[in-house]
């Protein structure tokens, strides 16, 4: 007898062919003990978290978590410690009235404040250039300097026998990169000041000429929606970390479903369970159980996403000195009830798809035949991935309103919808009532699928028998 | 008190299984179900565990119908033995038993007691997966027992076990019997059959074809059978020119043959005497259930239809 045994031979079913072996359960008496839906779950939990790769996988995404979350803080503690070299090689004495060298220290050494306006660097605090005069007579040496690398790049300004300047910036950096680009703006400044100083304008006013202008940028979005850019970046955030979370999940413990049910089935030890419950309460079992453990690693990455964007402050502080730059997230009341969305959109998304999987699941006899099997539900999952990515840019068109309240689409783009449009009252609760029914819907072929699926080995499922299956009495 | 089956039929696409079947099995007897490999065995056994329904015919335990009777009132030895193998012993056998209602406590005790008896309670924490062939079949008993069901269906039981816990199951099953439970079972090994059951029912292509108790059936065969044996000639070569006697068997320790007219038992003796022959054995006796079984199914050496082979990883 064959017998658990990791490679053996196991018999047909003595009974031929098996398309109609559909197992008897819908006033089947073992569906009168209720304890058994959690105590499947359980089993089905403990099963899946218990796993060696569980645990580790858990941890390494933890770690990957922890460590993207940090990344932004670390690059900004390595620029913060590197320092452009500039020497500034002036033989064309003040431009405008002006010290060109302290003019272009305090132009290039500017943070923008929390409020988007241009600020110079507070005395004391680091400064991202360093800018000093050097002797004319040196500019040969100085060269060299930037050849070896000593120095970052050297500015040289001479004036014309026109009256005009003439700069030359020799540089052991990128030309076309951001210093760069900031030098070179900055010399077409003092280039201007100078042309406006030689036309007799006034210093006074020269002094205000490139103050920031006072300008206002507002996005319709934004007015429409009544939020700051801040509420904007943290919905943007939500709902494209929402996104991924929802499909990799569902698509990980979404197959996870399907693999336990083949694996039921393939150690033989379904023919016990379907004398001891019913089809259908193995089936709920598996995929709340399964749900579940899907729901703890998920739980594990944000408490520890959470928690290390949290603490990114008092450790930026530490390290910098101060808090500023980055990306402005505000989470507000806005972004709370979006998670709270992510987390109810997950639950139903998962519900769907897992009563899939599991009819899918139940009809494979073997382990290698379960890709191959899910191969079109994964083809519909990829279809909804792509058209809630397309939807990103255009929530207010026709087929993406359309698309989000098909169940399968919903979780999504009704999300995505959520994020960046305004939604009537009615839409979410709308969409979430159809979720439910399709999901009872689904349960019940499901169930059917499944409970005519587990006795039957040896046949490739197709979408035919599928819709056979369900149908059938 | 009974399980009463009654001209129950089940087909599957083309093929008809099972066919105008009815048994009957008293409560606390021990009942033989056999009948060749594709005879429509475990298709019955299902329909009788409300696993499948029947197409026609009734099924009734002591009156009420099998669909109304809970679940924990079943044990179930499935042919193809199957368990958590990555669960320890402990785990799955509570996990079983509860889903069969009992209360984890009890379970507990109950599995205490039984794996003493069967030698394995050092496994307890084991993982399945990690015991040998011989005690995962124990445990798979287990799993059919632990919950006291009233009625035990079991699957080829005795299958792949060597003498010894074949021994220590038989000693469970009368154990079980001593309770009062209804055991089913079905066997390919007829020797056990005449040791353990009362009664028995030989299907074959979905119908009964042999019912009755062993010693009625045996009776009826209408036939008994000489079985001589000497001592210093043990294949008795001469016994073929006797008109009227068919050698059935020349076995090591024995030959077996049918008598007609005009040959006669003290013929046989007789004949045996003046030829010298020391005689260590004659006897009459009833043809063996294995006799009647092939007798009664015809060829079922081989299966009735091909078996394919699949590999499972």
């Amino acid at each position: 007898m064959a017998f658990l045994s990791k490679k053996r031979k196991v018999t047909e079913q003595p009974e031929g062919p098996a398309t109609s072996v559909m197992i008897a359960s819908s006033n089947h008496a073992s569906s009168q003990n209720a304890r058994n839906i959690p105590l499947i779950i359980a089993r089905e939990y403990k099963a899946r978290v218990q796993k060696r790769s569980f645990v580790i996988g858990t941890i390494i995404l933890v770690v990957l978590v922890i460590v993207a979350a940090f990344i932004p803080t670390v690059i900004q503690i390595i620029s913060s410690n590197s320092q452009t070299k500039i020497m500034v090689v002036n033989s064309a004495g003040q431009i405008a009235g002006q010290d060109a060298v302290s003019y272009l220290d305090t132009q290039l050494n500017t943070v923008i404040d929390s409020s988007g306006h241009v600020k110079p660097v507070e005395g004391g605090k680091k400064k991202e250039f360093e800018i000093r005069a050097g002797q004319t007579g040196e500019v040969e040496s100085l060269r060299q300097q930037v050849r070896d690398g000593k120095l970052d790049s050297m500015l040289v300004i001479r004036r014309a026998a026109s009256g005009d300047l003439n700069f030359e910036y020799y540089s052991n950096g990128s030309l076309t990169g951001s210093n760069s680009a900031r030098i070179q703006s900055a010399t077409s400044q003092l280039n201007f000041l100078d042309k406006l100083g030689r036309l007799g304008v006034p210093q006074t006013q020269l002094g205000t000429l490139f103050q920031a202008p006072n300008l206002k940028a507002t996005s319709s979005a934004d007015e429409k929606l009544g939020r700051t850019p801040a509420e904007t970046g943290a919905a943007t955030l939500v709902v494209t970390l929402g996104i991924i979370l929802i499909f990799t999940t569902i698509l990980q413990y979404g197959s996870t479903v399907a693999q336990g049910a083949v694996e039921e089935k393939s150690n033989r030890v379904m023919e016990i369970m379907i004398n001891a419950a019913t089809p259908f309460q193995l089936m709920i079992g598996k995929i709340v159980g399964i749900g579940l453990a899907g729901v703890t690693q998920v739980t594990a990455m944000a408490v520890a996403g959470i928690a290390a964007f949290l603490i990114q402050d008092p450790v930026k502080s530490a390290l910098l000195g101060n808090a500023t730059g980055g990306t402005q997230i505000d989470i507000t009341g806005l972004s709370v009830g979006l998670l709270g969305l992510v987390v109810l959109y997950f639950i139903l998304g998962f519900l769907l798809y897992g009563t899939l999987y599991a009819a899918v699941g139940s009809l494979v006899s073997r382990q290698e035949d379960v890709q191959a099997a899910l191969a079109p539900l994964t083809f519909l999952f990829m279809a909804g991935y792509f058209v809630s990515i397309f939807s990103l840019g255009a929530t207010d068109a026709l087929w993406v309103k359309v698309l989000s309240y098909i169940p399968f689409f919903t979780p999504t783009i009704m999300l995505t919808r959520a994020g960046f449009s305004e939604l009537s009252w009615w839409e979410i609760p709308l969409s979430v009532v159809i979720m439910l029914v399709s999901i009872i819907i689904f349960t019940f072929l499901a169930s059917r699928i499944y409970r005519a699926g587990v006795l039957m080995y040896g046949q490739k499922p197709s979408i035919g028998r599928l819709f056979k299956l369900a149908l059938s009495k | 008190m009974a399980l009463l089956i009654e001209d129950i039929s089940k087909s599957f696409a083309n093929v008809q299984a099972v066919r105008n079947l009815s048994m009957k099995v008293e409560s606390g007897e021990i009942f033989g179900f056999l009948g060749p490999n594709g005879a429509g065995k475990t298709t019955t056994i299902r329909m009788i565990l409300d696993i499948l329904r029947p197409d026609s015919g009734h099924i009734t335990w002591n009156g009420t119908p099998v669909s109304e009777i809970p679940r924990k009132a079943w044990g179930y030895l499935p042919e193809e033995r199957g368990l958590y193998p990555k669960m320890t012993v402990e785990d799955q056998l509570i996990f079983l038993a509860r889903l069969y209602g009992m209360p984890k406590n009890i379970a507990r005790r109950e599995l205490d007691e039984w794996l003493e008896r069967f030698q394995i309670t050092t496994y307890r924490k084991k993982k399945v997966e990690e015991l040998s062939k011989g005690n995962q079949q124990k445990v798979q008993f287990l799993a059919t027992i632990l919950h006291e069901p009233e009625i035990l269906i079991m699957d080829e039981p005795f299958s792949g076990l060597d003498p010894v816990n074949v021994n220590l199951l038989k000693d469970a099953f009368l154990e079980m019997h001593r309770r009062g439970k209804t055991i089913i079972f079905s066997t390919h090994q007829m020797e056990t059959v005449e040791e353990l059951c009362e009664n028995i029912s030989i299907i074959n292509k979905g119908q009964v074809v042999v019912e009755g108790s062993v010693r009625q059936i045996k009776h009826s065969a209408g036939r008994t059978v000489v079985r001589l044996a000497l001592d210093n000639d043990p294949e008795i070569f001469w016994l073929d020119q006797i008109p009227g006697v068919t050698v059935t068997k020349r076995r090591q320790d024995y030959v077996e043959m049918n008598l007609a007219p005009p040959a006669t038992t003290d013929q046989i003796l007789q004949a045996a005497l003046q030829r010298g022959g020391h005689i260590s054995r004659f006897e009459l006796a009833e043809p063996s259930l294995t006799d009647l079984f092939i007798e009664r199914v015809g060829g079922i050496a081989q299966p009735d239809m091909p078996v394919p082979v699949e590999l499972h990883r």
